[in-house]
């Protein structure tokens, strides 16, 4: 292997054992060597916005030059950009005019895309949700009975017993089956790590999966 | 000195690198290690991106929001690198959307190597590998009209996602794309079960590198991923009845 | 075809605006009977000695907000009222969080007459890992956050810093959660080193989630979403937002559900007719 491929992956078994030693092991340098690292990885990714920015902007300035579809679409990300860009800039983030456009505008929008999910989650809903199969019909059933428990109007639905087998659900059968995910994946995550750790995966290289 | 209390997760840590170790030793030596079952959700992304390009209609592909530390993201690149080297093979065009920046710029890498494997360097469009927003919901927003402008024929979201897994499935359905998805995130599965025509779930994203590549060397840490799994299932077996009995031994030398 | 197993998808967004909106504008007050997790939380909070400081971590952004600032409101309130004193701050990611912490203490502060730097402090937001910060806060409050409070201020100036030096300081740490890092932060590098107890509340959808954690006992209690915040309004006697929209919550879900009865009639009705098999 040259010396070119196998450089990074050196550099990151260094790294993976220092952090994970630093985890366990509390002796001096190694918690002030930790942050120090995190800064590090703070400044690569700062400056990584850099780069982000004028990927953002080449691909619009482009669609915008030569009037590709929706290019007035283009035209409106690249005024934002900026434009939150230069207040935030000469008339800091603090400021009155930053916080207006924060709480009117970014929280505004965001708040609109977060309750799509329920008109989403609606119509996916009612989509999926049909009694072809025993799996099916039993998917059907524990969402119905969730919501239903889960509204003051479940209360007073059949006796007060639909919160209570919602609960149940919720700390039951759903505890059961998150835990196994969970275990499932934290052993995933550590084989994966190991498996980068030792130079086995690089795809994060730009090399092949394997 | 040494993390109160985490002795036994650093000796447990300990194990699981030796188990992995000990396998890849045999897988090297030519020993026979267990194949790894039929995983359809992996099958169908070659699906996908067939029936997409009979159709004429670009493949997308999301990482999902997390940067280079999560683990899911790291399992994403793998599973990037088999889309863009089947887009590659079969002249696909292949849009990648990216939350994190320095995401970005490992997955042009993936998918210019891909391109460049495949002997199609010039079919490699850096700008479709692209960077669309670090904010949750603004990066659903735009992958949600990516999705319907761009007349998305597949779409594979494999990372980490948390709840605009929603936005980005239902608005792939819509928009009548053939979807995969998979996460870690408990709270994310019954998004893509219900929209995706198939999901991986948990842990069937780590494997992807090693199912997707047939390389002997990665599915014999699957098979030490899986040991791991059977001896995890065996202390919960032993802690819940000696719990029940009143012995809490165990539960003693896992906190030291 | 049957048409009930088709309705459009427009019809059905429709439906729901007016279910939700019409609540909103006139509710009809139904009583809400808190849950035992709820419960669970306001005992936590409420067997705390006056005095105590608590850790509140405002990890969620704009986002989140319609569906967690009700809670956030809740808890501040209720840890107000018990005078007990709070320190804000939010995990790695969540530099939106800090803002909503401000707005919210500010608010709450007003109304139980509390003053900053000796009822509470915003230390603000700290970027990197929650794996390095949470760590070093452990050790040490100041020296991760530079020794600085979210308006820049020296941490020696306030009063409360003087007594909290570290995490370990804190009687109990809540949380308002709505993802990542969120409270498995907590409890892999707090709760499990330190043994702080940690209550707090996430989004609905991310209550499954948290239920393992809390049947494991790392987390002593969860709120879940809009309801876990009606839950303490009831429990603390404070009504407040969470209260009026769980009308406007309990509409909404009766829609999607009598959508799906609607669907599975058309399905059904298409099956009987020998039009779908299986």
């Amino acid at each position: 292997m040259q010396w070119r491929k196998k450089l990074p992956i050196l550099i990151t078994l260094a790294a993976g054992i220092f952090v994970v030693v630093s985890r366990f092991v509390k002796i001096e340098p190694l918690p002030t060597l930790s942050g120090t690292l995190d800064e590090w990885f703070l400044v690569s990714a700062a400056f990584a916005f850099v780069i982000g920015m004028a990927n953002l902007t080449r691909l619009h300035l482009l669609k915008v030059r030569s009037r590709g579809k929706d290019w007035p679409y283009s035209l409106v990300l690249l005024v934002c950009l900026y434009g939150y860009l230069t207040l935030g800039l000469t008339v800091s983030v603090q400021g009155p005019a930053y916080e207006w456009v924060y709480r009117n505008i970014l929280g505004a929008l965001q708040g609109a895309m977060f309750s799509l999910l329920a008109f989403f989650t609606a119509s996916a809903a009612y989509r999926a949700f049909r009694i072809r199969s025993a799996e099916a019909t039993v998917l059907m059933i524990t969402a119905a009975v969730v919501m239903v428990g889960n509204i003051p109007l479940g209360e007073s639905i059949a006796g007060g017993n639909i919160p209570g087998l919602a609960q149940w659900i919720l700390d039951v059968p759903n505890t059961a089956g998150a835990r196994g995910i969970l275990l499932g994946a934290a052993v995933g995550a550590l084989a994966t790590s190991v498996r980068i750790l030792l130079g086995l995966e690089r795809a994060h290289l730009g090399g092949p999966g394997a | 000195m040494f993390l109160e209390e985490a002795g036994a997760q650093f000796l447990f840590m300990l194990i699981f690198v030796a188990v992995v170790y000990f396998f890849i030793q045999r897988s090297s030596a030519g020993t026979h290690v267990p194949e790894i079952r039929k995983v359809a959700g992996l099958e169908y992304i070659d699906t996908a991106i067939g029936r997409a390009t009979e159709m004429g209609r670009p493949v997308h592909f999301t990482p999902g929001l997390f940067g280079v530390d999560a683990p899911e993201t790291l399992a994403s690149f793998a599973i990037l690198g088999h889309v863009a080297r089947e887009s590659a093979r079969y002249d696909a065009r292949l849009i990648v959307s990216n939350f994190e920046l320095p995401v970005l710029g490992i997955n042009q890498e993936i998918v210019r190597q891909a391109y460049l494997e495949a002997g199609r360097p010039e079919r490699f469009n850096p700008l479709d590998v692209r960077y669309m927003s670090s904010d949750q919901f603004g990066y659903a927003a735009g992958v949600a009209g990516l999705l319907h402008r761009e007349n998305v024929g597949a779409n594979i979201m494999v990372g980490a996602f948390a709840a605009e897994a929603m936005v980005l499935a239902e608005s792939g359905y819509q928009a009548g794309a053939l979807q995969v998805g998979g996460t870690t995130f408990i709270q994310s599965l019954p998004w893509f079960i219900v929209a995706a025509d198939h999901t991986l779930i948990g842990e069937e994203i780590y494997a992807a590198g090693a199912y997707l590549s047939r390389d002997p060397v990665l599915t014999g840490t699957i098979a030490a991923q899986d040991l791991a799994k059977i001896g995890i299932i065996g202390l919960v077996i032993l802690g819940t009845f000696l719990n029940t009995l009143g012995l809490t031994w165990l539960e003693t030398v896992l906190s030291w | 075809m049957n048409i009930l197993e088709r309705i459009d998808r427009r019809i059905l967004y429709l439906v729901l605006l007016l279910a939700v909106a019409y609540p909103l504008l006139r509710p009809f007050g139904l009583s809400v009977k808190p849950g035992p997790d709820s419960k669970q939380v306001f005992r936590v909070i409420d067997e705390l000695p006056r005095g105590s400081v608590v850790m509140v971590s405002f990890d969620y952004d704009p986002a989140a907000a319609p569906e967690l600032d009700p809670m956030a409101v809740a808890l501040v309130r209720l840890l107000f009222s018990k005078d007990l004193r709070i320190i804000t701050f939010s995990q790695p990611g969540w530099e939106l969080g800090a803002g909503q912490a401000d707005r919210i203490l500010r608010q709450v502060a007003v109304e139980k007459g509390k003053e900053y730097g000796t009822d509470w402090v915003n230390l603000g937001w700290r970027a990197g890992q929650s794996a390095v910060i949470l760590p070093a806060m452990s050790e040490d409050l100041r020296r991760p956050m530079n020794g600085v409070d979210m308006y820049g201020q020296p941490l020696v100036n306030l009063k409360l810093m003087d007594q909290i030096r570290k995490l370990s300081d804190l009687q109990l740490i809540v949380g308002i959660w709505s993802g990542t890092p969120g409270f498995q932060e907590y409890i892999s590098f707090v709760y499990e080193p330190l043994k702080i107890p940690l209550v707090g509340g996430t989004t609905a959808i991310g209550l499954p989630v948290a239920k393992p954690y809390m049947k494991a006992g790392q987390l002593a209690g969860i709120l879940g979403g809009m309801r876990g915040a009606a839950d303490i309004e009831v429990l603390a006697d404070q009504p407040g937002r969470a209260l009026t929209v769980m009308d406007a919550q309990s509409l909404g879900l009766l829609v999607i559900l009598g959508f799906l009865v609607l669907g599975n009639i058309g399905y059904l009705v298409t099956r009987w007719r020998g039009g779908v098999k299986g």
